[in-house]
């Protein structure tokens, strides 16, 4: 295996405070050039692991590298290449935006101006105001024209949308989408907000408690966990144990059951149980995203990844 | 190290130099009046200060400006340190594309650049009046500089005891301030060492030397 090939690869990473696994094992391999999103509920461990990935923590045991390289002893050049936008855009609140650009600007041997002045004009971000006196938005298109202007072959983003209204969150994606468009550029971003998810990842991983369930393309994932609505005659059948049932109740005399990867041997089963009328609907990603990951860790049937190690 | 993060941390700083200063001030000022006859309460929690007959030889308006230097350090050391975590800016600051080391370096001298030129300004207008014949009614020789001098070189271990003290992770902060109580209570012991530049000044070198290697160390694997 050749963690090169990949713009994110992890090998048995395990992460632990208070005694408690927040990342466990975790094996990821984001390929370049994609863009991924990384899911989970509070606590799932998605800001822990990212960050392992940008060294800001010493993972418990395993390796991790970026762009081929070990994020152990990370090299000023090698991080110039990553960019890393952490949770709540952390910037110096008593500093201007200009000041904050300059400042920012300092530490890189690669700055594309023009683009910072871009993002900033197009949005009419006021430069010689403090970043404490500019809202959520703007500070956080202040942060992306920051973590942008070295060009970096990859962004790592921590929740970007946290805390922008509606409005703000389209401007700060198209930007986003934008820079999608750049050939080669690798982007990992996670957030609690699937529609953001929806519209720009074509990767998705989804972590629950410390482990990553799923890792495919987002497509994939959202057809694959669908609602099934069928009919039954006499006592409700016992289906917790058929293949690929997350979930099932009885509501208004029908049977609902959400299921990963409906098969035709799970059609065979639900003859034998005598289940009739069977409908199999597709769900968007919140949809999928909240049925796959609203039961306990063992209820979780495994996910039909793709091969992760090529 | 790395001049435009000296410059921020002396202008994210400045106001705490500025404080000293003005505090120094307060106390000359109020030294004066005092001494001059006018009744002036004291302020609270500072020790009275009053021109004493023999300047300089531990009176009580150059322990005041040790105090301020010190009380400066203490929060320069913090300021620079767990302002960081608390505004959550070390993530920023952290991924710029210089060695950690750097960083660290960068930010200690800035620290200790800004302590020495505002705690060490009072101190010398102080001794070059005390100095000067004719300004008070008390002799004056340059050995009696030696305690004040002996204090304030030993308050740059206070600054990086702070440092660490915003740098460690432990939750309870009577652990978090070990450092900085360790640290006040050497410099407090050893202006009882006799011959100090054979004694102190070795001790206090061994002492920084000891607590750089342990802030470079935990700055090199700290996590954030």
């Amino acid at each position: 295996m050749v963690p090169s090939d990949y713009a994110i690869f992890t090998d048995h990473l395990t992460r632990s405070y208070d005694g408690r696994r927040v990342v466990d094992d975790l094996n990821l391999a984001i390929p370049r050039g994609s863009v991924y999103g990384l899911l989970g509920r509070n606590g799932a461990g998605k800001s822990t692991t990212i960050k392992m990935l940008t060294g800001m923590v010493q993972p418990d045991s395993g390796d991790a590298w970026l762009l081929g390289e070990n994020v152990v002893g990370m090299t000023p050049q090698h991080r110039e290449r990553v960019a890393y936008i952490a949770e709540n855009h952390p910037l110096y609140g008593w500093m201007t935006v200009r000041e904050s650009v300059a400042f920012a600007r300092s530490f890189q041997t690669r700055w594309n101006q023009s683009l910072v002045e871009m993002i900033l004009d197009h949005l009419e971000v006021p430069q010689r105001r403090k970043l404490s006196q500019l809202s959520n938005g703007q500070r956080a298109q202040v942060s992306l024209a920051i973590a942008l202007a070295p060009e970096p072959e990859l962004l790592i983003l921590d929740d970007p949308t946290l805390g922008l209204d509606t409005v703000v969150r389209r401007d700060f994606l198209e930007s986003m989408i934008e820079v999608i468009h750049e050939s080669g550029r690798t982007i990992v971003l996670s957030s609690h907000i699937l529609m953001d998810i929806d519209r720009i990842a074509d990767r998705v991983g989804i972590m629950v408690k410390g482990r990553l369930v799923v890792d495919c393309p987002t497509d994939h994932f959202r057809s694959s966990v669908r609602r099934v609505v069928a009919s039954f005659s006499g006592d409700a059948p016992d289906c917790s144990g058929l293949p690929g049932v997350i979930n099932a109740r009885v509501t208004r005399g029908q049977l609902e059951l959400i299921v990963v990867g409906f098969s035709e041997e799970l059609e065979q089963a639900f003859c034998s149980l005598n289940i009739r009328n069977v409908d199999a609907q597709e769900l968007n990603l919140e949809d999928a995203f909240i049925e796959f990951t609203r039961g306990s860790r063992r209820s979780l049937p495994p996910f039909s990844m793709e091969p992760v190690y090529a | 190290m790395h001049k435009g993060l000296i410059y921020k941390e002396l202008r994210q700083c400045w106001f705490l130099g500025a404080l000293t200063l003005l505090a120094c001030m307060g106390f000359a000022w109020w030294g004066k009046v005092t001494t001059a006859g006018y009744d002036v309460p004291p302020p609270p929690l500072i020790v009275k200060a009053r021109f004493w007959s023999v300047q300089m030889s531990l009176d009580v308006l150059s322990a005041n400006f040790l105090l301020c230097s010190g009380l400066l350090a203490i929060a320069l050391g913090l300021v620079q340190s767990a302002w960081e975590q608390v505004g959550g800016t070390w993530y920023f600051l952290m991924h710029r594309p210089i060695p950690r080391g750097s960083i660290l370096t960068s930010k200690l001298t800035a620290g200790l650049m800004l302590w020495a030129v505002c705690s060490s300004i009072p101190l010398a207008l102080y001794i070059a009046w005390a100095a000067t014949p004719g300004t008070h009614p008390s002799p004056f020789a340059w050995w009696m500089v030696s305690p004040v001098l002996h204090t304030w070189l030993s308050i740059p271990m206070l600054y990086l005891a702070a440092f660490q003290c915003g740098l460690l992770p432990n939750r309870w902060h009577g652990t978090r301030l070990l450092p900085c109580v360790a640290i006040g209570g050497l410099c407090f012991a050893m202006q009882f060492l006799a011959a100090w530049w054979l004694t102190g000044f070795p001790v206090m070198c061994v002492v920084i030397a000891i607590q750089l290697k342990a802030l470079y160390q935990t700055f090199s694997v700290k996590g954030f």
